[in-house]
């Protein structure tokens, strides 16, 4: 924001008690009128306009307004103190110059490390040099609400983890036993499970120009003294033996506390049944039925969603509910019919496909 | 008793637990499910209790993941599918 003299419209308290200390009845003889020039700095009254009020109007040499302050008498544009010798507002990160209407030094200073010397430059885009303007000059397609998002994983157990999302680097996001953080140089547009390792962080890019995918690793294992290498793998063993594909079970295992996080994310039931195999059909959009069903009818999944493309295009969608109150939509297209599940954990998953 | 493959399959397709038989579904549909349950039982005489925990991991692998209420609302007919199995095996 520009300030100028034309913005001030209110005039402090603090300015008025000025003011007033320096009102004084006309004398007798004297003939005040609005003709008549004040002298620089010193504060004139019309008694005829204003009874009994200092009149707040004088012209300096220049034609300016004065400047009305005083030592510790605040800004009538934010109420911002000037410094007397410099003239400057102090807008406590920095010095404000009224006159020439721009702030002293840049907007993005540490207040620690000093300067920082342009954040975000990118060569292709002059306007990321301007460190004054928003969205680099591009509000219509670009919106900012920070430039930079930060994504925190947490470890719930072993077998599960949350995340969530915040506004800003992750520079000042404190993480503790069973915690990560991701810095993200854009806004998150997307997290999904890749495989059984990691996350996946889609963004938009800082001047909205580009996406990009930043790959996290699940949130590391809990400090924790009473889990140790032996517990662990009794528990696997135990889980191991329990379900089916035992040695899919054993090989999560195996690297519970270091990896399997990311993929947890996606299903919330690593271990309660699922494993990897649902995993890895899920990462891919099917659901283990829907993968077991495509791949005995020899339909590829590129195959099933294109046509629910074609289906989409053509209007042929049939939206119902499901058996347990799940939405779903049956695609028919290309002689394939494929089933989504439209909400829950499975939103967005092919459930079947079949020749029709 | 020995439970078998096809037993265990027509019984689900009867039952159509997630209803895609009435969409169309072809009559394999759940031969995926059908195989996995007889291979988790291995030839063993399972009681309806422990088939009843069988049919819904597998259901929970397949069509999953469930959350508590998804499960809760599957229960019943969880232990309907087991009970036939039983009956329709003996």
């Amino acid at each position: 924001m520009q300030l100028g003299p034309s913005s001030c419209a209110k005039i402090p308290d603090g300015l008025m008690a000025a003011i007033t200390l320096r009102n004084e009845k006309p004398q007798s003889g004297q003939n005040p009128s609005l003709g008549q020039k004040p002298h620089q700095g010193v504060l004139s009254k019309n008694a005829a306009l204003h009874p009994g009020f200092g009149l707040a109007i004088s012209n300096t040499a220049l034609g300016m307004r004065p400047v009305l302050y005083d030592e510790g008498v605040g800004s009538c544009y934010t109420n911002k103190e000037r410094d007397t010798e410099s003239g400057l507002d102090y807008f406590e990160a920095r010095y404000f110059g009224s006159s020439m209407g721009r702030f002293m030094s840049p907007d993005y200073e540490d207040e620690d490390d000093g300067p920082v010397s342009i954040p975000y430059y990118n060569p292709s885009n002059p306007q990321s040099l301007n460190l004054y303007s928003y969205v680099h000059n591009n509000p219509i397609t670009s919106a900012d609400a920070d430039g930079h998002d930060c994504v925190v994983q947490t470890r719930v157990d072993d077998h599960h983890e949350t995340v969530s999302v915040s506004t800003g680097t992750c520079a000042g996001v404190k993480t503790g036993s069973g915690q990560s953080a991701t810095y993200v140089p854009g806004t998150v547009t997307s997290i999904t499970a890749n495989g059984g390792n990691s996350i996946d962080i889609g963004y938009n890019s800082y001047d909205g120009q580009s996406s990009g995918v930043v790959n996290a690793k699940g949130a590391p294992a809990f400090d924790h003294p009473g889990i140790d290498g032996a517990a662990n793998a009794a528990i696997f063993g135990q889980i191991g033996n329990n379900g089916m594909g035992a040695i899919k079970y054993f090989a999560i295992g195996s690297v519970i506390g270091g990896t399997i996080g990311g993929a947890a994310l996606a299903t919330g039931v690593i271990g309660g049944g699922a494993g990897l195999t649902t995993l890895g059909d899920l990462s891919s959009g099917l659901t283990e039925h829907g993968a077991a069903r495509l791949a005995q009818r020899g339909i590829t999944p590129e195959q099933a969603r294109a046509a629910v493309e074609a289906a989409k295009k053509a209007g042929d969608v049939v939206s119902k509910m499901g058996k347990y109150g799940t939405p779903q939509s049956i695609y028919t297209a290309n002689g394939i019919r494929v089933v989504v599940e439209e909400a829950g954990a499975n939103a967005g998953k092919i459930i079947t496909a079949f020749f029709k | 008793m020995r439970i078998t493959e096809a037993v265990v399959q027509k019984t689900l397709d009867e039952e159509d637990i997630e209803g895609l038989r009435e969409i169309g579904a072809p009559e394999d549909e759940y031969t995926h499910e059908a195989q996995k349950i007889v291979s988790r039982l291995s030839g063993s005489e399972p009681t309806e209790e422990s088939l009843i925990a069988v049919v819904r991991e597998v259901w929970v692998a397949s069509f999953g993941p469930f959350s508590d209420e998804d499960i809760e609302k599957r229960s019943p007919v969880f232990s309907k599918v087991a009970h036939q199995i039983l009956n329709n095996s003996r």
